[in-house]
Order: C-alpha cells, then sequence, then structure tokens
C-alpha cells in the first residue's frame, strides 16, 4: 500500500506511443501499438483512456526485439520494442484523408500498377528474343523485316504477348 | 490508484478537444494519431516561437501542465508518421520537428526545476519528486 500511494501522483507522463496502420480503414475494432518496453499493460491502458480518449476493452502486449541488420558486415540491431493489441468497445473508423495514409495508399497502388505494367512488357519482350534466338543471325535480319511489316499490319505497339507470336507463325 | 493524473489528464482532454476540434461530440480519438493538413507555416512557427524557455518561465504550472501533454501527443503522432513512412520505405518531410518537440518537453521540465529548486525547503522535495518521477 505504501509504494501505490507513494506512486499513486504522476504528473509527467512520457509514453511513447507509436500506433502501426491499421488493415481497414472502417470497423476497427482492434488497434496496434508499438512502445518501449518498459511500458506496463496498465500504464497504456490508463494513458490512452485519459489522454486520448479511447475506450478500452482489453490490452494483450507482448516484448519484440528489434531486427538484427547487417551492413557490410557490421551487425546493427534496431530497438526492441513492445506491442500492444488493443481492443475497443465501440468500433472506429478514419477518414482517408489524414496525412500520411492516402500517401502510403498511392505509393502501394503506384507500386502495384508498375509491377503490372511491367510483367506484361518483359514477357513480351523475352519473347521476342527468345524467337530471335531461335531463328539465328540470318533469322534476325529476316526478323526486322518481319517484325516491322508484323508492326506495320498491327498498327502500331501491340500490347499483348501473344499476338507477335500470331503474326511470327 | 493514478487518480489525480486520471483527473488531470481528463480536464486537459476536454480543454484539448474543445480547443482543436470544432464538432465536440464524436470526436475520433484515433485522428489524434495523424497529422491533417495544415497550414504549416502558420501554426508550427507560432507554435515553436512560444515556447523559449524565457516565455515558458511566465506561464503557471497548470499551463505547463498542459502544455506538456500537447507536447507528448505531437512527439506521439510525429513518431506514429514517421514508423508509417519508413514501413512503406517513404521518406519522413521535416524529420527534425521531433528533436524539437522533445526539447521544448526538456525546456518546461527544466523550467519546473528551476522553479522548485528557488521554494523554500519542506515544498523542495514533493515537487522535484512529482517531476522526475518518470510515467
Amino acid at each position: 500500500m505504501a509504494g501505490r500511494l507513494g506512486r499513486r501522483v504522476v504528473h509527467f507522463a512520457n509514453l511513447p506511443i507509436k500506433l502501426l496502420m491499421p488493415n481497414t480503414f472502417t470497423n476497427i475494432k482492434e488497434i496496434a501499438l508499438k512502445t518501449v518496453p518498459s511500458a506496463s499493460k496498465i500504464e497504456i491502458k490508463r494513458v490512452l483512456e485519459s489522454l486520448y480518449g479511447f475506450d478500452v476493452d482489453n490490452i494483450r502486449t507482448l516484448n519484440m526485439e528489434g531486427k538484427k541488420k547487417k551492413r557490410g558486415g557490421f551487425l546493427f540491431a534496431r530497438p526492441d520494442y513492445k506491442k500492444a493489441y488493443v481492443t475497443l468497445r465501440t468500433p472506429l473508423s478514419i477518414s482517408q484523408n489524414l496525412f500520411p495514409i492516402q500517401v502510403i495508399k498511392e505509393e502501394k497502388d503506384g507500386i502495384n500498377k508498375t509491377s503490372k505494367s511491367k510483367s506484361v512488357v518483359e514477357e513480351g519482350e523475352k519473347k521476342k528474343h527468345w524467337l530471335d534466338g531461335k531463328v539465328k543471325d540470318d533469322g534476325k535480319e529476316k526478323r526486322k523485316g518481319k517484325g516491322s511489316y508484323a508492326s506495320a499490319r498491327g498498327g502500331g505497339e501491340t500490347k499483348f504477348p501473344w499476338s507477335s507470336m500470331r503474326k511470327a507463325s | 490508484m493514478f487518480l489525480s493524473r486520471f483527473v488531470g489528464r481528463t480536464a486537459l482532454l476536454a480543454a484539448a478537444k474543445s480547443e482543436s476540434s470544432a464538432a465536440a461530440a464524436a470526436f475520433n480519438p484515433l485522428e489524434q494519431f495523424f497529422e491533417a493538413d495544415r497550414n504549416l507555416d502558420d501554426q508550427k512557427t507560432c507554435l515553436r516561437s512560444k515556447l523559449k524557455a524565457s516565455e515558458l518561465r511566465l506561464k503557471s504550472w497548470d499551463d505547463l501542465h498542459k502544455l506538456w501533454y500537447v507536447l507528448l501527443k505531437e512527439k506521439n503522432m510525429l513518431m506514429t508518421q514517421r514508423q508509417m513512412l519508413q514501413a512503406q520505405n517513404l521518406r519522413f518531410p521535416n524529420p527534425e520537428r521531433i528533436p524539437k518537440v522533445r526539447k521544448s518537453m526538456c525546456r518546461i521540465k527544466q523550467v519546473l526545476t528551476e522553479r522548485a529548486i528557488e521554494d523554500p525547503d519542506p515544498r523542495r522535495s514533493a515537487e522535484m519528486k512529482k517531476m522526475i518521477n518518470a510515467l
């Protein structure tokens, strides 16, 4: 009791809480946080309730080691952290206009798009190269004529990898 | 257990809510971890200019107490942003904001310790203990 009384009043809390990216933007029932490993469940719960105003149903915590990475033969360790999964009593939702969310989404979409378009182009190019290799040197010259002819027939660039094959055969 | 802190912070919460958001009810607490697009020039420069030690010394204990939590929230928000962007290998713009916030929090504590030292004997220990008490 003495210990509790002595520590009852804590005026300046300094708990770094980093929220991890939520899976969906609507109907969020559980959120994930990263903190210092010295933070306790009760502490996190109190901070969230009093400072941020979350209504917390349940908290589960686990300690994680930071990733150990190498750079030029040197081992670097990222700092250890504590993960906390907080279940909320009322589900929340965020709008997508808040700062980093949209940027991240855009980046993801951008990455997906570029990867998709790349795959198509690569296939087309690869197949062209494979055919050229078979036809050999004379074939290359022929292919040039054929290729240009074919493309002229096709009417510009062909997006589908199989179109070149049809025209070649 | 942590009664007075809780009370203090709920008051702060109420104050912060009324200050920051126009709509009083249905304030999404998750939004406090994200940064809305505000005029970067106006808000931040004026905030930071008010946080010089000379200006902080003029403020009362309660004001500084509230400021501390405002800064703490700001720091948490910035760190959340940085972590999210780094997870996607994007660049975090203006990373110098975080040490600025940290140093202004340090300044608040410095000002309060200065005041506590000047006080006559019996209060010194009590006040200083409160502040140096981490978490």
